[in-house]
């Protein structure tokens, strides 16, 4: 059976969600998932930080067929103010559509951070916050995928 | 028996910043007749343009070890290691449960021509560690300096395989017996050897399987540097 793919997406400028969108990368290699890891470029706040200038450098953003090619998609933003930003609002929209086009059924969706309510919109099989422990949820959200992939 | 795997037979893959040689099926080059040796399952010959690299990807249950000819990579990761990699140095990354890391090119200016190795572990689930060692260049000139190995005297790996390095003169020779039941992969790095007779340059490679030794000797005008891996 093949592994599951677990896309990890995040937004950070100072590398703290960062080690959280890490941490559930981790837990999902774990559970012997794929992962891509995936960053919400920055918003109007662009940061000239040593961390934010690596991550621009090391992430590439989240483009449709990442979300469509996942079988789990985990969210991390370190903010709301993060989430208000045009990049994320862009990308929540894509999903949407995605979401009204059918393609995120069947598709595990779990956040870290504040993301829980504005994923309740969208279409996922099951949207869910199964550890405060970023480690825990992406092994958990990478297992649950597995389980559902093999169903 | 000795097989030999040219240069040219090899795999290819240039995606503009990274231009690969795939000794043994990888990412995209697919061969069910080289998926390995062994217990080696990777060799990548890797150059990688400035400043760009492989962004933070997942492994498990691997030995990865990277030995840079020029340049120097910079390595992150997910257990908080963060280190530049050079000649005449070699990093060992026990992937064991789980890790995630990133490579990139150190330099914004300078290309970094590197080997990537995977090895099969004995056994899965080890915890994920990280290893560097530097050397002097006079340990592989003329010598065999051994790189990783399951009990010491070197980078330590989750195999009983050992991995050398050595860089030879024109003419220059070293030897290494096999006893019985092991076997030998050969990967000339740079320039000419010759091997137990056989011509080999650049790129080149040879499997050996039920022979007594390994016999180098470096050849052309410039010698020639291997890699060595001694395996069950």
């Amino acid at each position: 059976m093949s592994q599951p793919i677990v896309l990890v997406t995040f937004s950070c400028q100072t590398g703290e969600t960062e080690k959280l969108a890490l941490s559930a990368a981790v837990g999902a290699v774990q559970a012997r998932a794929l992962i891509r890891l995936r960053r919400i470029p920055d918003g109007d706040s662009v940061s000239d930080n040593a961390e934010a200038v690596r991550m621009r450098k090391e992430y590439v953003p989240p483009a449709e067929a990442d979300v469509v090619g996942a079988d789990a998609l985990i969210f991390a933003a370190g903010s709301e103010a993060d989430m208000l930003s045009a990049p994320w609002h862009d990308f929540l929209n894509l999903l949407l559509r995605l979401s009204k086009e059918d393609k995120l059924g069947g598709k595990v969706g779990a956040s870290i951070g504040g993301l829980s309510a504005a994923l309740a919109g969208l279409r996922f099989l099951t949207v869910t916050q199964l550890s405060s422990d970023a480690l825990a949820l992406g092994r958990n959200v990478a297992e649950m995928a597995r389980s559902l992939k093999s169903s | 028996m000795i097989t030999l795997r040219k240069s040219a037979e090899r795999g290819h893959s240039n995606r503009g910043w990274l231009d690969s040689y795939f000794s043994f099926s990888f990412a995209d080059y697919h061969d069910p007749k080289n998926m390995g040796f062994r217990a080696l399952r990777v060799i990548n010959d890797d150059r990688i343009q400035p400043g760009k690299g492989f962004g933070p990807h997942g492994h498990r249950d691997m030995e990865i070890i990277t030995y840079v000819l020029d340049g120097h990579l910079l390595h992150r990761d997910s257990m908080g290691e963060r280190h530049i990699l050079g000649p005449n140095e070699v990093q060992t990354m026990s992937a064991g449960t789980g890790i995630v890391h990133s490579e990139f090119n150190a330099s914004e200016t300078e290309e970094v021509h590197s080997i990537q190795i995977w090895i099969l572990p004995a056994r899965e689930d080890v915890t994920p560690s990280y290893q560097q060692i530097a050397f002097s260049p006079d340990e592989k000139r003329g010598h065999l300096r051994l790189l990783a190995a399951p009990d010491g005297g070197a980078t330590i790996i989750h195999q009983d395989a050992r991995l050398y390095v050595t860089e030879l003169a024109p003419k220059q020779k070293v030897r290494h017996d096999l006893a019985a039941g092991r076997a030998a992969w050969v990967q000339v790095v740079r320039g000419s050897v010759n091997l137990n007779g056989a011509d080999l340059s650049e790129g080149d490679a040879a499997a050996l399987t039920d022979e007594p030794e390994v016999a180098l000797a470096g050849a052309g005008e410039h010698g020639g540097e291997i890699l060595l891996f001694d395996l069950r």
